[in-house]
């Protein structure tokens, strides 16, 4: 089936539906609108695809509701440390439907790194990236990087203590570095504190510069994909191929309803507070950055004042930011041709052992400095991760 | 029954046509769904006037000697308040040819707007240029102790 048969007017057609396909050959005339739907929607992909192929529309997804409710935030929002959380108070309590606008941006925005963490997992168990895919699979890890920097961005403009903590924290780890940490914390902030400046900063960043590269990158990722077609399961490479519209748009859209209905449940159920307003005189406790840099910053806790010549804590950053490295690297160092699991052992097994290590550091940075009850007994976690103290019934 | 209504009754629905309609209702319900919300948060939430209803001191009996005038915000709106030299006068001070805001020109004793010209009389009353209507009147109480808007 061609798109261009459907806007053929034909006798049965009823006015309105002919004003539309009249529209349609005007657009294909001059812009050839039709011939690139009928090319992006007709893209052969193997049928026998599962469920974890649509978690890249899922992504996409999340995009578009992160772009639509952040433009939405924009109206309201105001990037001055005198009127950032005023503004979101605003927002929340007085703007119609503005709490679900803003709930629907903060949930969105952890949907869309946990999407991308599946996508990606997915993408890597089934050795996606190889030989012609791995330049798609670094642009990739850009978006992946450059999402993370969105949360970080983000994270700051409602301007309340847990928000001010968190940012004043995370800015403060590349000060570690030697001769860069200190400009690099500088330009990071505007200055020597989290202030207005750097308000402006990450405002700008967030809203017009990381959108500008995920969507360029984005298309760029979409067009190369496009353009190689969608990787077959491993193993079955040769499987039947099917239009991309209906059957596997069908797949995706059942998936992105059901993120929808995850995301709204999220938003209902178990809302993001907005927390007093920043008080640079008054640490909360037990300040933690948000759940995808626990790992990182659990991590860097394990290393020593002084390793040899160099200090603890840089060797925990260069370390932990390997981690990022060995994901862009993925391609070179799985560098057979197959894609099976038992052929990429070697690789799987190293990939596993970083994945769960990733895991374990997210766990033991969620339970530390905290008391955990469990069936009576109550357990509190030293600084590392370690129980301390046992108390019991 | 009516021809066409039997007719129609007794059509019978394919499963693509059951299909396409689901669908279409499907991302009907979506978009009503994303679009309602959208709608009413973009909808300017109601403006607090903290005067709205309530008589508002705007200038002392003397503060405003004969055939001067004085431009004063009233429930966020700019007011012209006039001395004629036997009463005064509340005049809204949004020119009705496109939203310029007029002044009192004393020496030729009009109201004058600075942006294409539309002249008024002290009343308010059009003398000339574009405008298409008289300058609205605002309720002016003047009592013992100064003049009040509202």
């Amino acid at each position: 089936m061609s798109y261009l048969d459907l806007v053929q007017p034909t006798a049965g057609d009823r006015l309105a539906v002919r004003a539309l396909k009249a529209t349609a050959r005007f657009l294909e005339d001059r812009i050839r609108l039709v011939s690139l739907v009928d090319f992006l929607a007709s893209k052969p992909v193997p049928h026998d695809l599962n469920w974890a192929y649509t978690l890249g529309s899922v992504c996409l997804f999340l995009l578009a509701n992160q772009i639509v409710t952040g433009v939405l935030l924009a109206l309201y929002y105001r990037p001055a440390i005198s009127e950032a959380y005023e503004s979101v108070r605003h927002i929340e309590e007085e703007v119609t439907c503005g709490w679900l606008v803003r709930q629907l941006h903060a949930w969105g925005a952890n949907l869309m790194i946990l999407a991308l963490c599946f996508h990606m997992a997915r993408v890597l168990w089934y050795g996606s990236y190889k030989k012609p895919r791995e330049i798609n699979w670094l642009i990739g890890v850009g978006l992946l990087l450059a999402t993370l920097t969105f949360g970080f961005t983000g994270y700051l403009l409602p301007w309340d203590q847990l928000s001010y903590w968190a940012s004043k924290v995370g800015t403060e780890i590349p000060g570690a570095l030697p001769v860069i940490g200190s400009v690099l914390v500088k330009v990071m902030r505007g200055g020597e504190e989290i202030t207005g400046a750097t308000v402006g900063r990450f405002y700008t960043l967030h809203t017009l510069v990381l959108p500008g590269i995920v969507l360029g990158l984005v298309f760029l990722h979409l067009a190369i994909m496009r353009y190689h077609g969608i990787t077959a399961l491993p193993g079955k490479e040769h499987s039947r191929k099917v239009p991309f519209f209906p059957h596997h748009v069908m797949k995706d859209a059942i998936s992105i309803y059901l993120t929808l209905a995850v995301l709204y449940v999220l938003v209902v159920v178990s809302p993001w507070k907005l927390h007093e307003k920043a008080d640079a005189l008054v640490t909360p406790e037990g300040v933690k950055p948000e759940w995808y840099f626990l790992w990182m910053y659990q991590f860097i806790k394990y290393f020593p004042q002084q390793i040899g010549f160099m200090s603890g804590k840089v060797v925990g950053i260069v370390l932990s930011s390997g981690v990022f490295g060995l994901l862009a690297l993925a391609p070179v160092l799985d560098f057979g041709e197959g894609r099976l699991i038992q052929q990429r052992k070697l690789f799987m097994s190293l990939a596993l052992a970083v994945l769960l290590g990733v895991l374990s550091l997210t766990v033991l940075g969620y339970i530390c400095e905290r008391d955990i009850s469990l069936l009576g007994t109550t357990i509190h976690f030293d600084i590392k991760g370690f129980p301390e103290k046992v108390t019991g019934k | 029954m009516d021809d066409s209504l039997n007719g129609l009754g007794s059509k019978k629905v394919s499963r693509k046509d059951f299909l396409d309609l689901a669908v279409a209702a499907s991302a009907g319900l979506t978009a009503v769904g994303i679009g309602v919300p959208i709608l009413t948060y973009i909808w300017p939430p109601l403006e607090v006037t903290t005067t709205a209803g309530q008589k508002v001191k705007i200038a002392g009996l003397k503060d405003i000697t004969p055939v001067k005038a004085k431009a004063v915000m009233f429930n966020n709106k700019p007011v012209l308040v006039i001395n004629t030299g036997d009463n005064f006068i509340a005049l809204a001070a949004t020119c009705p040819h496109l939203g310029c805001v007029v002044k009192w020109d004393e020496p030729a004793g009009k109201i004058m707007c600075p942006c294409h010209g539309a002249a008024f009389d002290i009343r308010g009353n059009v003398l000339g240029g574009p405008a298409p209507s008289p300058l609205v009147p605002v309720p002016l109480t003047k009592a013992a102790d100064g003049i009040y808007l509202g």
